[in-house]
């Protein structure tokens, strides 16, 4: 009697173990169906970035940060022109519509020059889309970083 | 070979090599060429075990740089051939082949081989794109506080609190900063646009990781669909190449989770040693890690008393795992910076009167939870039910460790909703930016899982 009992049980779990299977092969069979469409679209994007250039490094640092700030010129030629050890203000003009945005991309583009949030103790105050002179500020020098962008050397 | 090129082959190679050494202490690798398929978990576990080190480096004062790099994982790989060589015993086990028909083996090997390809069609293309380096901007968060961290600790060669405090988010644990400023260092200069590719990598590791750690319970006709619908799920893949912690801490965790259940089912202390590293690497990636991490340490370790009783009770030690926060939090407490999220305060949550007039915004989470999880996207919806109908079939066979886990998930959630709740920012902001990233490690975890759990309930029934 336990033989044939042991016999049926072993028959059950047989079964249950194809069941299993079947769920298994099921959940297969849907995954790769969900997968077509995102893996079509991934394809396509990694064979356009295979196909285009490379950058230089230098270029792919900064070419990111002209969705932001157009003039990414003005990055490159703050950083040439205000000292590594100076802190600095960023002013932008009412025109921009993301004027946080552009602080924020000077304060990471500028390190490890100081970026400061009042003028009163800025060295350098870069005058974003704004003439320097309504910066409020004396300066004793002002350096044209690109068109309509200029930082200005703070009087002491 | 660029300047730049050096020094990510550099990195890379070390933390795989550090990762390695640490498996063979573990026993879990040998010294053989079969080995090669653990290369993506020898990578994370590498950077999970630099990166604990570097960072508790950084908050006794040293500069995380080269030679302190070259240091730690020197003794590391140097401790480990030590260890092994005390104590030879492995827990490597082959992969069990099943007998198999001739049109059973061919069945099976159609979506396996399906899902390979979009596995590796995912990852070169995420490489493909890493390479330009273009994507490191694209979140707003990246270059207002995750990228300024890692730029001010490679300019400070340290951690200077001053600058620190006028980064957003300060109470952030910096792991990955100090990861990323150890990028520049190696590449020899402040270049952000390398770290997607970065990412990517410890992306497609993690991917390789999960698929070396479920190989011995689940065959790959389970294991590469499940993993090709993850990796090429919009989200997922977008985020590859994110300078965004979330989607690391998601691995961290996922990895670690999948240890932590193959330690409940065979109760080999190499897998709990292994989620302990995992644990405490995410405890120090984002303030959610020591949340989700405690979390799953706390369920592991209870599911392992339930089990194994006495013989169990120093998985508790797991507990110890986010209390490698305690160095950073002190750290910031000393320097009078904010230790805990300034968006809610847990103290709220006894404040019956704040929490009632509240009550709009736990619905309202609960409501994008749902519709985040189960409605908005094919793919995720495939992942969520596939992972909670493979849950539920292993509940029949392991009803401890599924449990285990269906609690870790229904906790994590819950956190998530009551911090929505009482936080002070807006609700539509949480939803749109802190669920999409943070609400992902639960979906991550749960796609990764899914393979081990039908592997576990396909595997003969064992005595206990």
């Amino acid at each position: 009697m336990f033989r044939v009992l042991a016999g049926e049980l072993r028959a059950k779990r047989l079964d249950a173990r194809s069941g299993l299977l079947l769920v298994a092969a099921a959940a297969a069979v849907v995954e790769i169906w969900a997968a077509v469409g995102p893996t079509d679209d991934v394809a396509r994007i990694g064979y356009r970035a295979f196909r285009t250039p490379t950058p230089l490094v230098r270029d792919a640092d900064i070419d990111p940060l002209a969705l932001y700030v157009p003039k990414t010129s003005a990055l490159v030629h703050a950083r040439e022109t205000i000292p590594p050890d100076a802190s600095f203000a960023v002013v932008v003009g009412k025109a921009n519509e993301q004027p946080g945005i552009v602080k924020l991309l000077f304060r990471l583009w500028l390190m490890p020059r100081r970026y400061v949030q009042t003028l009163a103790a800025a060295q350098w105050v870069i005058a974003y889309e704004r003439p320097s002179e309504s910066l409020g500020v004396q300066y004793i020098q002002e350096i044209g970083l690109a068109p309509d962008v200029n930082v200005v050397k703070v009087k002491r | 070979m660029s300047h730049v090129d050096l020094g990510l082959a550099i990195d890379n190679a070390v933390l795989v090599a550090v990762g390695y050494a640490v498996l063979y202490a573990l026993g879990i690798v040998e010294l053989r060429l079969g080995s090669l398929v653990f290369v993506g978990l020898a990578y994370l576990v590498g950077w999970a075990c630099i990166g604990v080190l570097l960072t508790l480096a950084l908050l006794a004062g040293i500069d995380p740089g080269i030679p302190t790099f070259l240091v730690i994982a020197g003794a590391i790989i140097v401790c480990s051939g030590l260890y092994r060589a005390r104590r030879p015993g492995s827990t490597f086990t082959p992969r069990e082949h099943a007998p198999r028909s001739r049109r059973a083996s061919l069945l099976a090997a159609l979506p396996a081989v399906l899902g390979a390809t979009m596995l590796a069609i995912g990852s070169l293309a995420a490489l493909s794109v890493a390479v330009k380096g273009q994507l490191y901007a694209g979140y707003l968060d990246s270059f207002d506080f995750w990228i300024p961290k890692a730029e001010t600790i490679y300019y400070a060669h340290g951690i200077d609190p001053d600058v620190w405090a006028t980064i957003r988010h300060p109470e952030y644990p910096p792991l990955v900063a100090v990861m990323d400023a150890l990028t520049f260092r190696l590449v020899g200069g402040f270049h952000p646009s390398v770290l997607p590719f970065q990412a990517t990598l410890l992306g497609i590791a993690f991917l390789m990781a999960v698929l070396a750690l479920v190989d011995r319970f689940a065959p790959r006709w389970i294991s590469l669909p499940s993993l090709a619908l993850l990796a090429t799920t919009p989200w997922f893949w977008a985020r590859l190449q994110a300078s965004l912690t979330d989607q690391m801490l998601a691995y961290l965790i996922a990895a670690a989770a999948i240890a932590g259940v193959i330690w409940l089912y065979e109760r080999s202390e190499a897998f709990l040693v292994l989620a302990f590293v995992l644990l405490a690497a995410a405890t120090l990636t984002k303030l959610e890690g020591g949340f989700m991490a405690g979390l799953l340490a706390l369920v592991v370790a209870s599911a392992g008393i339930v089990l194994y009783r006495h013989a169990a009770a120093w998985a508790l030690v797991l507990l110890a795992a986010p209390a490698v926060a305690l160095p950073w939090r002190l750290w910031l407490h000393h320097h009078g910076l904010p230790t805990t999220s300034p968006d809610y305060h847990a103290t709220d949550l006894l404040n019956r009167g704040f929490l009632s007039e509240r009550w709009g915004r736990l619905t309202g989470s609960f409501h994008a939870l749902y519709e985040g999880l189960i409605t908005a996207q094919l793919q995720t919806s495939v992942i969520i039910w596939i992972s909670v109908a493979a849950l539920l079939i292993l509940a029949l066979r392991l009803p401890v460790i599924a449990g285990a886990v269906a609690a870790w998930f229904v906790l994590s959630l819950l956190g998530l909703t009551i911090v929505y709740w009482i936080g002070r920012l807006t609700l539509s902001w949480y939803l749109t930016t802190s669920l999409s990233r943070v609400g992902t490690t639960v979906i991550i975890v749960g796609g990764t899982l899914t393979p081990l759990f039908l592997g576990l309930a396909l595997r003969p029934r064992r005595a206990r």
